[in-house]
């Protein structure tokens, strides 16, 4: 599995149940990145049905094991074993945030293979993390 | 001369029938503005009118406060104004979130029509509250300009080794400049810390300012600084805000951001301070940018702990293990003994020292 998550400069998540900041060019990169369907959470659906028709939405995404999966309110810890690939993409920003990010990718065995920085549509810097099992 | 008696007791009756009309009215007026509304938000505090809003004096457990500005120009005058009560101690978060996060605008509130609002200063010279509609249209598109013309009330400025940036104080915007694109507006600038600025309120202004130029959306927001009693220095802040298009599903929030600085303590009357726990020499006042001060520690008698468990400050809601030097050096007014469970004195609000770790 291929995991694409967005966090922020402490490593947020979500504040009150909402994603922290969205930019569309991250989407585009996350469908450029995975060669097939993107799967997503329905908590994503009303958010991602608007920008692309390229998702899958399915509550059970990682029990799955679907290929490329973008999470925005799942913790992925207990499907480590299973996760080949995460994709960071950092905000490079601090917004308000109640549910973390707390998988330490290091310590669990994964190497940054590569990280790039592109501008989003709304935000000047992007930073892409690829890390690899 | 009866006729004239006649006369007289008539007008009082009168006089005595429409005053208890008119409190009874009061009274229902009250009771229509303190009960649930149909809004979506419970209750409608304020006066409505055009011309004045006054704040909630006392903000409720939930911190359920609303005030009502439809409209687009407010010549508000806050005739009282918000207190921090029913607001947990600061406990190392920079906010909390009240109301469960649940803004309280109304239904009349929504509109997606830009608009930015600010109160007058009050009779101390203090900010009130500032209320827009946050779009694309207001953000700013040249250069920020220089705000240090503008002397908040309590802009008791001082410098700190250990603060980011050294000024315990920041000209805090109540609307940020990110949002507005407004510089010099003394209805628009507290005496704010540096932690407020950049570790409470500037989280959620980036948070807004990137979801109104990624969607083109519209932003409720309205920020309300808290003050006790007559303090110049308020004691924290209260923002709020809902993304109007899509009903609060993209920004929805209600939080309350402290006005500390931590290692720093602040007299909220006058804006005076010091960094806490040391006997210092009062450090100079700062005109421009100014050389750094160093807090200078003094060597102090033991201090009879009169065998507590742990002895807390009342002024800065630590406590410490007896043999703390800071006990040493707190002013024995400030002195709390206690002779119970370490829970118990988180209970009542303290947050233990961390340097001993009580």
């Amino acid at each position: 599995m291929t995991v694409f998550l967005c966090i922020d400069d402490n490593r947020g998540m979500l504040f009150n149940n909402r994603r922290q900041s969205r930019d569309s060019e991250v989407i585009n990169d996350m469908l450029k990145t995975a060669s097939s369907s993107v799967y997503a959470h329905s908590f994503s659906e009303k958010y991602l049905s608007t920008l692309s028709s390229s998702f899958t939405f399915s509550d059970t995404l990682l029990e799955d094991k679907k290929d490329f999966c973008f999470i925005e309110n799942l913790d992925i810890a207990p499907y480590l074993s299973s996760i080949d690939s995460v994709i960071l993409y950092k905000w490079n920003r601090d917004y308000p945030f109640d549910v973390t990010f707390d998988v330490d990718l290091k310590a669990e065995g994964y190497r940054l293979e590569n990280k790039t920085d592109f501008a989003g549509s709304s935000h000047d810097k992007i930073t892409k993390e690829v890390w690899v099992k | 001369m009866k006729n004239r008696k006649r006369r007289f007791a008539l007008v009082l009756a009168i006089s005595l029938l429409s005053l208890s009309l008119l409190l009874s009215g009061c009274d229902e007026f009250l009771d229509s503005l303190l009960s649930d509304g149909s809004s979506f938000i419970p209750e409608v505090v304020t006066t409505t009118a055009e011309t004045t809003t006054t704040a909630e004096d006392v903000l409720s457990e939930a911190f359920e406060t609303t005030t009502t500005s439809k409209a687009t120009t407010l010549a508000t005058t806050t005739k009282k104004t918000q207190t921090s009560a029913g607001v947990p101690a600061y406990s190392g978060k920079p906010y909390v979130a009240l109301n469960n996060n649940e803004p309280a605008f109304t239904q009349g509130d929504m509109t997606t029509t830009g608009f930015e609002t600010y109160a007058t200063l009050d009779y101390l010279g203090r900010c009130g509250v500032a209320f827009a509609c946050l779009c694309t249209d207001l953000m700013p598109t040249g250069k920020r300009g220089s705000i240090s013309s503008i002397h908040p009330s309590g802009w008791k400025q001082q410098m700190y080794d250990f603060v980011d940036g050294q000024a315990v104080y920041n000209r805090c915007h109540l609307i940020g400049w990110q949002l507005s694109g407004e510089n010099a507006n003394e209805r628009n600038l507290i005496t704010g810390t540096r932690y407020l600025n950049t570790k409470g309120m500037l989280p959620f202004e980036n948070m807004v300012s990137d979801y109104i130029k990624e969607t083109h959306n519209h932003v409720l927001y309205r920020i309300t600084p808290i003050f006790d009693g007559d303090n110049l220095v308020a004691s924290g802040v209260q923002m709020e805000a809902y993304s109007v298009e899509d009903d609060g599903d993209g920004i929805c929030f209600n939080v309350y951001c402290y006005n500390v600085q931590p290692g720093v303590w602040i007299d909220y009357k006058t804006g005076e301070n010091h960094a806490e726990d040391t006997v210092t020499e009062a450090p100079k006042t700062v005109k421009k940018a100014v050389a750094k001060t160093t807090a200078k520690k003094t060597t102090l008698a033991p201090v009879d702990t009169k065998d507590a468990t742990y002895v807390g400050n009342r002024n800065t809601k630590k406590f410490h293990k007896p043999s703390c030097a800071s006990v040493k050096q707190m002013k024995e007014s400030n002195r709390v003994f206690f002779y119970c469970q370490r829970e118990e004195v988180v209970s009542q609000g303290y947050v233990p020292c961390k340097n001993c770790n009580p």
